[in-house]
């Protein structure tokens, strides 16, 4: 059968009664789902009764099913429409929250995957100019969206530090004077940072986040230092300072750092010991992230890179040695990507994430900007500009307004290529609900901002990971320890900001100042 | 070849050829152009899927990616797509007014065009002729609204989504009360 799987061959049908729904083969179960967000899980025998007309008022499973907008004849649909908005609620964000700044391409580490497109830390031509900052922030105050993420990225910011502090401060400034709620967060290797900085970073609420892929022998050889060096012990130091930091002061608890690693075919036999040390440093949260063939990761993916299967085997071996330890009360550590999918199906929320929408993030949920004023839909858009092709360029800040790059033709194309209704597959896949396409990622692996789902690497790895939690949640251990996971993180958003918007695509932590 | 039992069922029959590719001659009327068209672009990451025909007849042919595909297995598994696809394209067009009303109302609560659900709403069958006139009359009034709607977004942009941040401060300057864009997202959606 096809990945969307099929019926069993010869059974009665009667679809007349069924609401909409797709559904998906669990293997001995059906997982049946709907575009309002709602979910059953039916026996094998039970999905067939369904779809033959034999399930009954009288029926225990009927009330689940009318429950769930399941029955054509039995719907609520004002509850529905609630359901269908909270879900989607980020089509009434009007205009981008996360603004992704690339202050220099500069950078200090040779990482393997790099496919950030930096250069040598001697090219100050790739720095950010104060001129352009300015306009920088000028155009991203033009965006209409009340909520506003500025993100630096790089290159290292830390090598353009004037420019990084010149933004946060200006931004502010105009996030004060036009009443607009503004977050700043930096996505760094920490490796240039000094307590003078950090100083900076924390008395302007700036959000901290660095890249750790696991202990020294990997994290050393996937992000080398130019010319050498430990780059893993710096990192580690330097989190635990931070920590220290923000621990000593309640003010600051927000703002503890948090940390991403990525995944190379390296770092498929240290499943146990990226955990380990995850939960040792007493980070709140591992996000495991795939590589993404983009930019120059592509060039090099022969020897680093991985098949999608590859990548979910080990993701989900990594997520049980995290549930495992939460059972066990060894450890609280959370993982991102299921927190973002938990979110998505058990609460019917957005939690922010750009890749995982419908339409995609590129333009109405993020822009990236580059160091000399060039806009991008996505930073990954930026990444395939570097290697040569602008077509994900859609301004620049200096010469075009928020209308002309909303009205882009490029930003047509993603929009239209990532909502889930216009691709054949995804439109019928059980997890479209929660799930979206990345027109940079298809157009770079298959020379398409549609893509070819059926055999799309993006679609093989997301339905692994989906069906991966949604076995999980039948098992009463891992499926406490999910709810736990999610109350936590609530309970993390309700005490510094009720309304996360627009997480940080580093992965680091969205906070109101 | 084609057994008495399938040709009794009327399942489609597979034909192997001997280049390596099987087919498949469809009637559209009998099949539906959709779950034909759907059953060969979810096998295309495995085969090489290619159409020729009219309206009332689909040739499908079927060309492994690799060499060691088994035709019969892959035949069998087209048609077994071919049956499911009639259930998913079913589903769907039974349910299109359903989803489009849902997402109508989505929208209208989205913009504070009707109050959010009052838990627990009654369901269908327990609807009294009073309430089912009321939907009927919500159902005609938001038609209306969405046609109207059509009209006129081709030449406006009735949500300023065009609109810069200063020219929706100045546009709200006017307004009673706050714009949708100055609410907070989630109070706006009325929380979770």
């Amino acid at each position: 059968m096809s990945r969307l799987t099929s019926l069993p061959p010869g059974k009665p049908l009667r679809p007349g009664h069924l609401g909409a729904f797709n559904f998906r083969d669990m293997g001995g179960w059906h997982l049946l789902t709907n575009d309002w967000g709602r979910h059953l899980r039916l026996e094998a025998a039970d999905f067939e009764r369904f779809l033959s007309g034999g399930i009954k008022p009288e029926d225990p499973l009927w009330a689940a099913l009318r429950q769930g907008g399941f029955l054509r004849d039995q719907m609520d649909f004002n509850d529905l429409a609630s359901s269908y908005l909270r879900k989607n609620s980020f089509h009434w964000f009007a205009g981008p929250s996360l603004h992704m700044v690339v202050v220099t391409l500069r950078c200090n580490q040779k990482c393997l995957y790099c496919h950030s497109s930096v250069v040598d830390p001697s090219r100050t031509d790739t720095d950010m100019d104060l001129e352009t900052a300015k306009r920088t922030v000028d155009f991203i105050f033009q965006t209409p969206n009340p909520t506003l993420c500025i993100e630096f990225q790089g290159g290292e910011p830390l090598l353009n530090w004037p420019v990084v502090k010149f933004i946060t401060r200006y931004a502010q400034k105009k996030a004060e004077a036009a009443r607009r709620r503004l977050i700043v967060a930096l996505v760094s290797n920490f490796s240039l940072m000094s307590e003078e900085r950090l100083d900076f970073l924390l008395d302007h609420h700036v959000s901290l986040c660095t890249s750790l892929d696991g202990p020294p022998e990997l994290h050393d050889r996937n992000r080398p230092f130019l010319g050498g060096g430990e780059a893993q012990g710096k990192v580690v130091a330097w989190l635990e300072r931070i920590q220290r930091r923000c621990q000593a002061d309640s003010s600051r608890r927000a703002y503890l750092p948090g940390a991403l690693m990525t995944t190379t075919r390296f770092s498929f036999p240290f499943a146990r010991e990226i955990v380990d040390l995850y939960a040792g440093l007493g980070l709140e949260q591992i996000f495991i992230r795939p590589l993404s063939p983009i930019g120059y990761a592509k060039r090099v993916w022969s020897e680093i890179g991985y098949g999608p299967e590859e990548f979910v085997a080990f993701y989900e071996r990594t997520l049980d040695t995290i549930l495992e330890l939460n059972r066990t009360g060894r450890s609280s550590l959370m993982e991102r990507t299921a927190l973002i999918l938990l979110t998505k199906i058990l609460k019917g929320e957005d939690p922010g994430f750009m890749d995982l929408r419908s339409p995609a993030g590129a333009v109405l949920g993020c822009l990236a900007y580059n160091y000399n004023g060039e806009i991008f839909v996505s930073d990954e858009g930026r990444m395939v500009d570097h290697e040569g092709d602008p077509i994900f360029r859609v301004g620049h800040v200096a010469e075009n307004d928020w209308a002309s790059v909303l009205d882009h033709p490029t930003t047509r194309a993603c929009v239209t290529a990532s909502v889930l209704e216009n691709q054949p597959m995804c439109s019928q896949c059980a997890y479209k609900p929660y799930c979206g396409v990345e027109p940079v990622f298809h157009y770079e692996t298959q020379r398409s901002v549609f893509g070819q789902t059926p055999s799309s690497p993006w679609c093989v790895s997301h339905m692994g990971l989906f069906d991966a939690i949604f076995r999980r949640l039948r098992d009463p251990g891992a499926s406490a320890v999910f709810e736990e996971w999610l109350a936590r993180d609530q309970c993390r958003w309700q005490e510094n900001d009720p309304e996360p918007a627009g997480e940080p695509q580093g992965g680091g932590r969205a906070y109101a100042p | 070849m084609r057994t008495k039992k399938a040709k009794a069922a009327g399942t489609p029959r597979a034909r192997i050829s001997r280049d390596g590719s099987v087919s498949f001659e469809l009637s559209v009327k009998r099949e539906g152009l959709e779950p034909i068209l759907g059953a060969a672009y979810l096998l295309t990451d495995r085969a090489y899927a290619s159409l020729d025909g009219d309206r009332a007849r689909l040739a499908v042919t079927l060309r492994p990616k690799s060499p060691s595909c088994d035709l019969k297995a892959l035949s069998e598994v087209f048609l077994r797509e071919l049956e499911t696809q009639k259930l998913r394209w079913a589903i769907a067009k039974n349910n299109l007014p359903v989803h489009e009303f849902v997402a109508e109302q989505a929208v209208l609560l989205a913009n504070g065009r009707i109050p959010p659900p009052s838990p627990p709403a009654p369901a269908a069958d327990d609807l009294s002729e009073e309430q089912r006139r009321e939907i009927e009359r919500l159902i005609a009034e938001v038609e209306e609204e969405i046609k109207a709607l059509n009209q006129k977004k081709l030449l406006s942009d009735p949500n300023k989504i065009r609109a810069s941040w200063e020219e929706r401060q100045e546009a709200a300057l006017g307004e009673p009360s706050p714009t949708q864009e100055e609410r907070p997202p989630a109070r706006a959606l009325g929380g979770p």
